[in-house]
């Protein structure tokens, strides 16, 4: 079955090493908050800003999910010392939208979805089931941070250390305005591609209506 | 030995505290609540540290408590007890 969704809102950042400029101490003042923000969350919370969303649902997806956070946990056994009880709380895949949820009071509920390539494509369909449940806007959002030490050594999927994709959608029972293709983001990591898909089909329509499988 | 500047220099380091300097710490000032505003996720990262750094391990609470109290006592724990 396929249903009719509105783009409300997108916003993309990417960077080959880190995202500069994600505007921290304006969208998180509380600086005892904002230290322990991950990349990860500091990229998401940038989007979230960026689409205007500060309460309701959210859809978040990583394929990678908190990659310092785990590097540091697994150095911390390797070698044989304590794990770091920040690192700790902040290597679960949910780390991101926690932190949003904390930052703005929101508690509407959480989905987080990591499926490798298929991320994106998942979140995007998880949000719109979210948005024909709720009858309000949700946020779809997906971040990949992987910029630890020695990642050269094994990454072969990116040329973006640190990316991200959201959106905001709503259902609509207006006629689909664009046809979303699929295409290879080269550069780009997977996980975000059917995200930027519509992002890449949203950027010449001003009322973009998409349909999305459910 | 360990001095206060020192002591806040790694504090701020630890917790990341931003915007913050050694010069704008009181000795005096509290760990946790009205002072720098740590947290009990801060207190067992402020415990590993004292246990990587100095090889200090509280075997109660109460001490612990005591200890961090202010980053004067902190300090005087330390180099009472440090390794």
């Amino acid at each position: 079955m396929k249903m009719n969704f509105k783009i409300l809102k997108a916003a993309v950042v990417d960077a080959q090493e880190k995202c500069e400029n994600l505007d921290e101490k304006r969208i998180v003042p509380k600086m005892m908050l904002r230290r322990r923000l991950t990349r990860s969350a500091r990229i998401m919370v940038y989007l979230a800003d960026a689409c205007d969303f500060s309460e309701g649902s959210v859809v978040y997806g990583s394929a990678y999910g908190e990659m310092q956070a785990t590097a540091d946990i697994v150095g911390a056994i390797a070698s044989k010392n304590p794990i770091s009880p920040t690192a700790f709380q902040n290597s679960v895949y949910n780390t991101a939208p926690s932190y949003f949820s904390l930052l703005h009071k929101n508690k509407s509920e959480i989905i987080t979805i990591s499926s490798g390539d298929e991320t994106s494509r998942n979140v995007l369909q998880s949000a719109a089931l979210q948005a024909i449940v709720n009858e309000a806007p949700v946020l779809a959002v997906c971040s990949e941070a992987i910029n630890i030490a020695n990642i050269e050594e094994v990454n072969s999927c990116t040329d973006f250390l640190e990316s991200g994709i959201a959106m905001t959608l709503e259902m609509t029972t207006k006629a689909a305005t664009l046809e979303v293709l699929k295409r290879e983001h080269k550069g780009l990591a997977p996980s975000l591609w059917a995200m930027m898909d519509v992002v890449v089909a949203c950027d010449a329509y001003d009322d973009a209506i998409i349909s999305i499988e459910l | 030995m360990i001095t206060t500047q020192k002591l806040k220099e790694a504090l701020i380091e630890l917790f990341a505290l931003e915007g913050m300097s050694a010069e704008t710490l009181q000795d005096e000032d509290h760990l946790f609540g009205d002072g720098l505003g740590l947290d009990s996720v801060d207190a067992i990262e402020l415990t590993i540290f004292l246990d990587n750094e100095y090889g200090i391990i509280f075997t109660n609470i109460s001490e612990s408590e005591r200890v961090f109290a202010s980053i004067k006592t902190l300090q005087e724990y330390i180099n009472k007890h440090g390794k």
